[in-house]
């Protein structure tokens, strides 16, 4: 879990074909909120038994579509990186830039003996 | 405030669980969300039991404990020590895993169960760098055994889990 709000904005109410029209985005963004793409959202999609329900169906959406966006956000030329760690010796990573995957489950290291 | 850092490796057939802790920390666990059936010590002393029950086994620096009988229930763990222990989990509730440290004299693996049921056999380095056919392992690396090789095991001091499905 990434531990950051989400914001979003409800562009366009369309109760004819039952959608909102809604922008999303984590809130520590580096571009505004109405640079992201609009997403049209069926009334289906949402809760509307209570008002935390509703606030639950919307937090799905958002917090998927908001993971997506920082996934897909370009790296900068200065973070550029696909140096790994080869050795145990501190001395070795000053000033190099290592990239490892993020996330808390990794892959066993299978070998052949 | 006692804290335990927790990660877990995932290999195809099974997934390792690492716990590493201070003295006192105390973790209860939902059936649903542990899979582990064997705890392996690295370091220190813990107490794992069911939840509101005298039942409880010890985990101990350098042994392999079976926690099988415990799968399906409310489990507690206490720490007794500062800890670093090694938890081998199933991918699946219902599976069977059969596993035991290499001895410290088993200079050839031995495999004749493994052989004798022909199952998929797997080596897991729980600690130190033991030496096998000349090639040294790191601790939570692994590898599938191939029943028609023979391993020549060297611990150095290290200690090796062998287990196969059953």
């Amino acid at each position: 879990m990434i531990p950051i709000n989400i914001i979003f904005k409800v562009i366009k109410n369309n109760p004819d074909d039952q959608s909102i029209q809604i922008k999303m985005c984590r809130q520590n963004s580096p571009k505004p909120i109405d640079d992201y793409p609009t997403l049209r959202l069926s009334y289906d999609r949402l809760d509307f038994s209570s008002v935390y329900n509703f606030q639950e169906s919307l937090r799905d959406v958002v917090s998927d579509r908001s993971l997506m966006y920082l996934i897909e956000e370009p790296i900068i030329s200065e973070n550029e990186s696909s140096n790994e760690i080869e050795s145990l010796d501190l001395n070795d990573l000053v000033d190099k830039l290592i990239s490892i995957p993020y996330g808390a489950d990794n892959k066993l290291n299978e070998i052949e003996l | 405030m006692t804290t335990c850092r927790r990660f877990h490796r995932v290999g195809n057939d099974f997934a390792l669980c690492v716990n590493i802790g201070k003295k006192d920390y105390v973790l209860a666990e939902n059936p649903i969300d542990s899979n582990t059936i064997f705890y392996y010590g690295i370091k220190g002393i813990g107490k794992l039991g069911t939840m509101f029950s005298e039942d409880h086994v010890l985990v101990k620096e350098g042994e392999l404990v079976d926690v099988r009988s415990y799968l399906h229930k409310f489990r507690i763990f206490h720490s007794q020590e500062d800890f670093h222990l090694v938890g081998f989990n199933t991918l699946e509730k219902g599976q069977n895993w059969e596993g035991r440290l290499v001895k410290s004299d088993e200079n050839i693996l031995d495999l004749y169960v493994i052989r004798e049921l022909n199952r998929k056999g797997f080596l897991v380095c729980l600690d130190g760098k033991p030496i096998i056919n000349n090639k040294t392992m790191k601790r939570y690396e692994y590898s599938s055994l191939d029943l028609s090789k023979e391993y020549r095991i060297n611990l150095n001091g290290g200690a090796l889990g062998l287990f196969y499905m059953n």
